[in-house]
């Protein structure tokens, strides 16, 4: 049973996987995708868009799902709380301030609005952390009402410099950004993201067993012998790259981190070890049907958070009816 | 040999525990009886080190207590919460395995060795028939059981328990409070325990010890001179003239007369 729903993860992913990188506005079947990698079509239309759109903008879409899911997953443990979203902390809030100064005042330079909307969740998270030692007390409240402070700060800001922008231009831009999407994906993104990303998830890895005995609460961890507030730190810097760094190459792609991490636990079973790989499978096959949809539902392509959300919720409602009659979930 | 001296605790500006003294010694229980809000809690948190203390020392064998990491610490003293509060849910032979955290380099994992441990402990406890059940569903007294087995994993000097069998019915509170007994005895562990329940105290403990205004009312050891009479005093000071202390086949048996209550 187990390995079975091991090998339908993996099939899961190759699927969607190799259904992003086919599908789209110039379709590719799979002689065509025999011909590229046998490269009996070097040089040609096919190749050039399998390589460099199609081929960057999967792999990239795959990172950003992995990253956002691991982040939920591991701020879910954290916070010991299925419902926590690796907004929590208002990282996606400072990536947006951030990345609308860039649009605001840097124009059309995706590197600045990469580095500057990168940099702003970073900092945000930062903030977090230092007004909830400020506040002090329950350390599961003090955070959250924190992420929440500083959420609302971040909020004030984007409606200042939305109000700020120019409607006929930037305010689009903004709007869109702010819905995300992988339309401008290229290989530059996905190394200047990837390096952060894998290095975060390495070192989330190797603290998985000590993120475990975490979700028994402080103290009991403590008392377990894990030098509680290094092992959290490592754990919020980490997945808070993770967020930044995939937010900054797609905008903000919503309810991926929430959702995922719920599902495997419901429908895989409950081993936090198993369900923190699980996750990070599983959110990259979703987020790869999620953009494949995205680009090809309609003529033109759809922000992906209305998709993720849209489903994302639905997932949601229907898995909060289930628990009503069923077993607790998490 | 855990030494505590002088311990001065105090939590939102109130003084809760004013200069206690006390010394765990191994293979021997030690029960801490008081009111609610006497500071029962709040002494093994303090000792612990989850709260801060105002003044005292905590010592091991010599060895001061805040020197020690994490693991080290953790080899010294185990710690059973008053209620299973895990946020996801696991087995119980896993939930067991954390035990052997202390012992584990930073990005180690227990492995199957720590986990047939946990088993067998789990087994030794009777408890066999909670491997591969989660947590969250057993009953509060297999939960406190699958605790006793981590802390008898994780294999510390002294064993601080905050009214472990409170929640229990009343074959499960000796139940849990024999098998307690008998490690605590063979390991020669040092364990606190706090409890409500004078009886039992008296049954399992080899030393009570009763925490009254901030202070230790009674120190005595189970097979000292003049222990009962000790016991009853104290009692008496806690309680007042309504309770009525009696030994019945060598346990305590215990009545209430309300003050107001005319008796024949």
């Amino acid at each position: 049973m187990k390995k079975r729903s091991w090998l339908g993860l993996w099939l899961l992913l190759a699927a969607s996987f190799l259904l992003s990188c086919l599908w789209g506005r110039y379709p590719l079947g799979l002689a065509d995708l025999w011909e590229i990698l046998s490269g009996q079509a070097a040089g040609t239309m096919k190749e050039v868009v399998f390589w460099n759109i199609r081929m960057a903008r999967t792999c990239l879409t795959a990172l950003c799902g992995a990253a956002l899911s691991l982040a939920g997953f591991v701020y879910q443990g954290l916070f010991r709380n299925p419902l926590v979203s690796p907004d929590v902390l208002g990282v996606s809030g400072g990536a947006s301030v951030g990345a609308i100064c860039a649009i605001l005042f840097w124009g059309e330079s995706l590197g600045a609005l990469q580095l500057f909307s990168f940099a702003g969740g970073l900092l945000t998270v930062a903030l977090s952390l230092l007004l909830a030692r400020a506040i002090g007390g329950n350390r599961y409240f003090n955070l959250i009402i924190s992420g929440i402070i500083l959420g609302a700060l971040a909020n004030a800001a984007i409606m200042a410099l939305k109000y700020m922008a120019d409607p006929t231009q930037e305010l689009a831009v903004i709007d869109y950004w702010l819905m995300g999407s992988f339309h401008l994906a290229s290989w530059e993104k996905f190394w200047s993201a990837a390096p952060l990303i894998l290095i975060a998830g390495a070192v989330l890895v190797l603290l998985r067993y000590r993120l475990k005995v975490l979700t028994l609460g402080d103290e009991e961890a403590a008392s377990l012998g894990v030098a509680v507030g290094p092992a959290r730190l490592a754990c919020v810097a980490c997945a808070t790259v993770l967020t930044a760094a995939s937010v900054s190459v797609s905008g903000i792609v919503s309810w991926v981190g929430l959702i995922v991490p719920h599902l495997v636990r419901t429908v895989l079973g409950d081993d936090f070890e198993a369900n923190f790989f699980q996750s990070i499978l599983c959110g990259a096959a979703l987020l790869l049907l999620a953009d494949t949809l995205a680009r090809s539902l309609l003529p033109s392509e759809i922000p992906i958070s209305i998709l993720t959300s849209l489903i994302g919720a639905a997932f949601l409602a229907a898995f909060l009816i289930h628990r009503k009659g069923g077993e607790r979930p998490c | 040999m855990l030494s505590v001296e002088n311990l001065t605790v105090y939590r939102g500006g109130r003084l809760v525990l004013d200069n206690v003294s006390l010394t765990l010694n191994p293979g021997e229980v030690t029960a801490v009886l008081g009111l609610n809000g006497a500071g029962k809690t709040t002494l093994l948190k303090a000792i612990l080190g989850f709260l801060p203390r105002q003044g005292g020392t905590l010592t091991e064998d010599g060895q001061p207590l805040d020197q020690l990491s994490p693991a080290e610490r953790a080899k010294k003293l185990a710690y059973v919460p008053q209620r299973y509060d895990g946020g996801f849910r696991y087995t119980a032979e896993d939930f067991v395995s954390m035990g052997a955290t202390a012992y584990l380099g930073a990005f180690s994992r227990p492995g199957k060795g720590e986990l047939r441990r946990a088993e067998e402990l789990l087994r030794a406890l009777d408890c066999g028939h909670l491997v591969g059940r989660p947590m969250d569903k057993l009953s509060g007294g297999e939960q406190r059981m699958a605790y006793l087995a981590r802390a008898m994993l994780q294999d510390a000097g002294c064993l601080l328990l905050d009214e472990p069998v409170s929640s229990l019915d009343l074959s499960r509170q000796h139940g849990f409070l024999g098998s307690l007994r008998a490690y605590v005895h063979r390991r020669r562990a040092g364990c606190l325990l706090t409890i409500h329940a004078p009886e039992l105290a008296y049954a399992y403990a080899d030393r009570v010890l009763i925490l009254h205004d901030h202070r230790i009312l009674m120190d005595g050891a189970r097979d000292g001179a003049g222990f009962e009479e000790a016991l009853r005093q104290a009692l008496g000071t806690l309680y007042g003239p309504a309770l009525q202390v009696d030994t019945l086949n060598g346990a305590l048996v215990l009545g209430w007369r309300p003050a107001d209550h005319e008796t024949g």
